[in-house]
């Protein structure tokens, strides 16, 4: 098992690095963006029932 | 049994008791992904061995197929439950539509880029305007036009009802897709699963990329879950059952 290939620049090595590489940082900046959103949301639910709650 | 199914599936309906159910979901599902991904990598860039043909380079399939794979489920879902929301106006189905397009169009994205990366050293160019690369690129403007129709209307049942629509109208791109090397000339080669029982690829590169199309499945389930939870929260923010489940 040997994974030179990747680093082989002569050869498919910067394709392969490049394709898995953009794979990953998609999927891991779509992952980030819903899990901050997922927070923001509750947050601001929070925010707005400790609000409701203080005025009644 | 049919009872079980109708009742699971009205039951699952319901926005609290989705929520509940997909928070238990998530985080085993999450695990999932994170397993099936690391042995597809594993087998995909350690263990199949190098093409006869194309050499070291046809590893990039392990991220590029799944993500084409992927980027015509996804959308197929989005017609059912367009169906669905349409019909029976299930508000699980219309959120389905809204958390799924983004998900959907990172896989059209990446399909399209990997493609490229894949054309350049195979084909020696990063883009043809044959019939399948166009038509996928087709279903990327489907799915950025569904986000800016839900994006653009401000009644959310209203959005909701018209990316339902768009949904359904564009699921005719999705045969096109799929039959566009068969139908017409391309430089993109032929299924290499048309036949699943009798698969044109050695097993030793073919498991990883099942496992890896699994994981990318299991991906997409485990975020569609996610940001359909947050979505139900964002809509029924006054609800009792929100206020209930958050504090």
């Amino acid at each position: 098992m040997s994974l030179s290939f990747l680093l082989d620049p002569t050869g498919h090595g910067p394709f392969i690095l490049a394709s898995y590489g953009i794979s990953f940082v998609v999927m891991a900046w779509i992952v980030l963006a819903s899990a901050i959103r997922g927070s923001r949301v509750r947050r601001e639910i929070l925010s707005e029932i400790r609000a409701r709650k203080g005025k009644s | 049994m049919w009872t079980l199914i109708k009742t699971s599936f009205h039951k699952l309906g319901s926005p609290p008791t989705f929520y509940a159910f997909a928070g238990t979901l998530v985080p085993w599902l999450a695990l999932l992904t994170l397993g099936l991904m690391g042995y597809g990598l594993y087998g995909g860039l350690a263990l199949a061995p190098a093409d006869y043909q194309q050499g070291e380079g046809f590893r990039i399939i392990y991220v590029h197929v799944p993500s084409a794979w992927m980027s015509l489920f996804v959308y197929v879902t989005m017609a059912v439950a367009g169906v669905v929301a349409l019909i029976w106006r299930m508000k699980i189905a219309e959120v389905w539509i809204t958390a799924s397009a983004p998900l959907g169009a990172s896989f059209t994205f990446l399909a399209l880029v990997t493609g490229s990366l894949w054309g350049k050293p195979m084909w020696g160019t990063y883009w043809v305007w044959d019939a399948r690369l166009t038509s996928e690129l087709v279903l990327l403007f489907l799915y950025l036009g569904v986000i800016a129709l839900n994006a653009a209307i401000e009644d959310r049942r209203t959005a909701a009802r018209a990316c339902a629509l768009l949904a359904i109208v564009g699921v005719v791109n999705i045969p096109i897709i799929h039959y566009s090397v068969e139908w017409w000339y391309t430089l993109h080669q032929g299924p290499i699963m048309a036949n699943p029982a009798n698969p044109t690829v050695h097993p030793d590169m073919l498991w990883p990329l099942l496992m890896m199309a699994l994981a990318f499945n299991l991906f997409f389930f485990t975020l569609v879950l996610m940001r359909m939870r947050t979505e139900l929260l964002d809509r029924e923010r006054n609800s009792r059952w929100v206020e209930e489940a958050l504090t």
